[in-house]
C-alpha cells in the first residue's frame, strides 16, 4: 500500500495551513475532510422567509442548541442526528461544527486579535490556570505573515495587551457618538481602538480560497472529502503513528490510509475525540481536559439622545462605526485590578442603526411611535469574554452514544464559574456607566452570557506545554508521546484569552508545519 | 404571487394546536399587539395566529424537553435563552394563565377585554431584554417571547412583504437559504 508523507485531517484554517507550508515545501499531504465540498452555486439560493416553511423560525427541534442556526443555514451545520455529542442537561454546551469542505473557516467572523504575553502568560498574570510554553515573540513572525494572508485591517495602538500586527491600514475618524464614549472610558481606564478585521478575498475569508489554492498548485496536495476518520492508526513495532482507518461518508465503506506523519486538524474537539477514541497520546492524563472558550452575549444597549426624533436625528457624523474596547482589567498593575475576578475581557462597541424592539416595554402603536423617535440612535456594547482553565471542564468519550458510522460520540462536561459570571458583571456594569458619563441613555442590560460553546471558540483539551506530564503536545504542537503526531488546531491554546482563536491557531499551525517540515528533511520523523 | 407552503395551507382551517379558547386568546393577542400601522398589515391580516399555532403545534415534545427543562430555571443553570425556549409549554402555560387572570379580574375571558383592561394585565410583565435572554419569571418570559414571535411572524409574512414593495421599500426577511447539502440516504428514510 502506498504511503503519504503527511495524513492531515481537516481542511479548515489550520489544517488548511498546514497544506499550504508542507506541500510549499515540496511534502506530499492527503487531506481527508469528513465532509461535502459545498457548491454555493448549486446549494444556495435567495428566498424570502414567507416562501420557507417555518417563516424563517427555526425548524421546532432543530439544532436548538445552536443558536446560529436559522431556517435559512440550517443545512450548513453538522447534523446532530448523524454526529451526536451528549451533556449533563444540568450542565449544557453548544457545540457548533461544520463539516462541508473548509469547515468553519467558510463563516467565521473574521475578527483577527493576536494572544499577548498577557495570555501566553497566563498563570503568572492570573494566579491560576498555566503558562504557554511559548511567548508572542515566538509566534510573532507567524502572525505578521498570517495577518498578511487574511489581509488583516486594523490600526496600531501601542497597547501590550493589544499587540499591533502586519495590518492593512484604517484610520477612519471616529463618528461623534464614539469620540463621546471614548473620551469618557478614558476617564474610566479604557482605551478604545479599531476593531481588527479580516478581510480575506471576495468576501470570503476561508482555508478554501486562502491557503488551500496554494497547496493545491504545487501538484502535492490530495484532498477527499466524504472521509470520516474512525482512528489514528500505530504501529506496534514501533510505537509510532502510521496512518488512519476511516470510511466513505455515504457507502460506510471501510479503507486505510498508511502515513510517515499525522497531523490532526479537525477542530479542538474532533481532534481530541479522534484521540480519544484510538487511545493514543495521553501518558499525560489531560487530554480532554481544560477544555475553554469565551463567554458571550452579556452585554448593554443605549440610545444616543442627540441622534434622536426632534434633535438633528441620526447624521453620519455623530452615529456610526465600531470600536473595541482590549483588555483592561488584570494587566499586572494594582489599579487594573479586577474586584471579583481574574483574566480579561474585550468589548465590542456599536453605533448607529434602530434600537430592537425589545428594548422598550411597549406593544402596537405605542411602540411604533417610540421605534420611529429613536431610529438611527443605537449605541451597544457586548463583552467577549475569557474563561479560565479548569481542570475538570472536559471531554470523553460516551460509550452508550455512537454516531452514523459507529464512531463514539463525545461527551462534553463543563460549565462556567464565577469568575466568568463576576467578569460579565463587570464588563456590563463598566460599559453602562461609561454610555451614562457620555449622556447615552441605558435602555437594557444583560448579564447572563450564553452556554459554554455558544461562541465557536472551543480551545484546550490537547494543550501544549513543557512538561509531559501536564501536558499531551510540546510547544510545537507535536505528541510528547508519539513523536510523528502533531494536533495543529485550537485543542493545543493552554489559555483561552478573550481573543478570537483563529489568528493564533493558523500562526501556530504554521510554526508547528515549518518545525514538522524541517524535523522531516532532517530525518527526524 | 402566491406562495404555498404548509404554513399556508393550514391558516384556512381550525386551530390544529391549540383549544378554541387558547385560540381566541392568542388572537386577540395579535390584535393587541400588532396592529396595521402605516400602510403595513396586522398580525391578523397577515395569518399569525394560524401560523404560530402551527409553529408551536409542530414543537416536539420529550427528548427536547429535557435540554430546554435544564435552562428553564433550576438554581445552577444561569443560561437561560430563546433559541431553545420551549414554545409548546410556553405558549399553553402563558394563554391559560392570562385567561384564568382575565376572569380573575374582569370577570371576563381575554379575548372580551377592553384594551386597557388587557393593557393592566400585559404592561406590568414587558421588560426590555436582549440578545437571547428573555426574562425568568414565566409570565413575564411568556410575554416577552409571545410578542417578539408574533412581530417576527408578522415582518416574515407574504403580506408584509408585499406591503414594503408597494411602499417602494426593502422587503424584510430575504436570505440566503442552504439546502440539504450531498445528504445521506439515511436521512430520508
Amino acid at each position: 500500500m502506498e504511503k503519504v508523507d503527511v495524513l492531515i485531517v481537516g481542511s479548515g484554517h489550520s489544517g488548511g495551513m498546514a497544506a499550504k507550508v508542507l506541500t510549499g515545501k515540496g511534502i506530499h499531504c492527503l487531506m481527508l475532510n469528513a465532509g461535502p465540498i459545498p457548491d454555493y452555486a448549486k446549494e444556495t439560493e435567495t428566498v424570502a422567509a414567507y416562501q420557507l416553511p417555518y417563516h424563517g423560525f427555526n425548524m421546532p427541534g432543530r439544532l436548538p442548541n445552536l443558536y446560529q442556526a436559522t431556517e435559512f443555514n440550517s443545512n450548513q451545520w453538522v447534523d446532530q442526528q448523524e454526529v451526536p455529542y451528549t451533556f449533563d442537561a444540568e450542565q449544557p454546551y453548544n457545540w457548533v461544527r461544520v463539516r462541508l469542505f473548509g469547515g468553519r473557516s467558510l463563516f467565521w467572523a473574521r475578527q483577527s486579535f493576536r494572544f499577548s504575553d498577557f495570555e501566553f502568560r497566563a498563570r503568572d498574570i492570573d494566579g491560576t490556570g498555566a503558562n504557554w510554553p511559548i511567548r508572542l515573540a515566538d509566534l510573532a513572525p507567524y502572525y505578521d505573515q498570517v495577518e498578511s494572508i487574511f489581509r488583516v485591517r486594523g490600526r496600531k495602538e501601542g497597547l501590550p495587551q493589544y499587540p499591533d500586527g502586519n495590518f492593512v491600514e484604517d484610520n477612519s475618524p471616529w463618528t461623534g457618538s464614539l469620540q463621546r464614549f471614548n473620551a469618557a472610558a478614558a476617564k474610566a481606564g479604557m482605551a478604545v481602538c479599531k476593531m481588527r478585521t479580516a478581510g480575506g478575498i471576495n468576501g470570503l475569508a476561508s482555508s478554501i480560497n486562502l491557503l488551500l489554492p496554494d497547496a493545491f498548485a504545487t501538484g502535492k496536495l490530495e484532498a477527499v472529502p466524504n472521509a470520516v476518520v474512525r482512528e489514528i492508526t500505530v504501529d506496534k513495532n514501533t510505537g509510532l503513528a502510521d496512518g488512519a482507518n476511516f470510511l466513505d461518508r455515504h457507502s460506510s465503506r471501510e479503507m486505510t490510509v498508511k502515513a510517515r506523519v499525522v497531523v490532526l486538524a479537525a477542530g479542538t474537539l474532533e481532534s481530541t475525540r479522534l484521540l480519544l477514541n484510538s487511545g493514543l497520546a495521553n501518558s499525560s492524563g489531560v487530554l480532554g481536559h481544560h477544555l475553554m472558550d469565551n463567554p458571550y452575549r452579556a452585554g448593554m444597549i443605549a440610545s444616543v439622545p442627540e441622534a434622536r426624533e426632534g434633535k438633528g436625528r441620526a447624521t453620519p457624523g455623530l452615529m456610526g462605526g465600531t470600536a473595541f474596547a482590549p483588555r483592561f482589567r488584570n494587566l499586572g498593575t494594582p489599579a487594573t485590578r479586577g474586584k471579583d475576578f481574574v483574566g480579561g475581557y474585550g468589548l465590542i462597541i456599536g453605533s448607529g442603526g434602530d434600537l430592537d424592539p425589545r428594548n422598550f416595554p411597549l406593544y402596537g402603536a405605542a411602540l411604533q411611535k417610540k421605534m420611529v423617535g429613536y431610529a438611527g440612535s443605537s449605541f451597544s456594547t457586548e463583552m467577549y469574554g475569557s474563561t479560565l482553565s479548569r481542570y475538570e471542564n472536559h471531554v470523553s468519550i460516551d460509550k452508550e452514544t455512537v454516531d452514523a458510522w459507529g464512531i463514539p460520540a463525545l461527551r462534553i462536561s463543563a460549565k462556567y464559574d464565577n469568575n466568568e459570571f463576576n467578569m460579565a458583571r463587570d464588563a456590563v456594569d463598566t460599559s453602562a456607566a461609561i454610555a451614562e458619563a457620555a449622556g447615552f441613555e441605558v435602555l437594557t442590560k444583560n448579564y447572563e452570557t450564553d452556554p459554554p460553546g455558544r461562541s465557536i471558540h472551543e480551545a484546550g483539551t490537547c494543550r501544549m506545554g513543557d512538561d509531559p506530564k501536564t501536558s499531551v503536545l510540546n510547544k510545537w504542537n507535536q505528541s510528547h508521546d508519539i513523536k510523528n503526531l502533531w494536533v495543529v488546531d485550537a485543542g493545543a491554546f493552554v489559555s483561552t484569552g478573550w481573543q478570537n482563536p483563529t489568528l493564533t491557531l493558523t500562526a501556530l499551525s504554521m510554526r508547528a508545519s515549518e518545525y514538522l517540515a524541517e524535523q522531516m528533511r532532517q530525518g527526524n520523523v | 404571487m402566491s406562495p404555498a407552503t404548509v404554513a399556508d395551507l393550514v391558516a384556512t382551517s381550525d386551530p390544529h394546536f391549540f383549544t378554541h379558547q387558547q385560540f381566541a386568546t392568542l388572537r386577540q393577542l395579535c390584535v393587541l399587539m400588532m396592529p396595521a400601522l402605516d400602510g403595513y398589515p396586522s398580525a391578523v391580516e397577515a395569518g399569525v395566529p394560524e401560523f404560530l399555532d402551527f409553529l408551536v403545534g409542530a414543537t416536539p415534545a420529550g427528548r427536547q424537553q429535557s435540554y430546554v427543562a435544564a435552562l428553564a430555571g433550576s438554581a445552577p443553570a444561569r443560561q437561560v435563552v430563546t433559541g431553545s425556549t420551549d414554545r409548546r409549554h410556553m405558549y399553553v402555560w402563558g394563554l391559560e394563565r392570562l385567561e384564568s387572570e382575565a376572569r380573575r379580574r374582569f370577570a371576563k375571558s381575554f379575548a372580551a377585554l377592553t384594551a386597557d383592561q388587557a393593557d393592566a394585565l400585559l404592561a406590568p410583565a414587558l421588560t426590555p431584554w436582549m440578545t437571547d435572554h428573555p426574562p425568568r419569571d414565566s409570565f413575564q418570559r411568556f410575554v416577552n417571547v409571545m410578542h417578539l414571535d408574533i412581530r417576527t411572524a408578522t415582518m416574515n409574512s407574504a403580506a408584509w412583504s408585499a406591503a414594503a414593495v408597494a411602499a417602494g421599500e426593502r422587503a424584510p426577511g430575504i436570505g440566503m437559504y442552504w439546502s440539504p447539502i450531498d445528504p445521506r440516504i439515511e436521512r430520508y428514510r
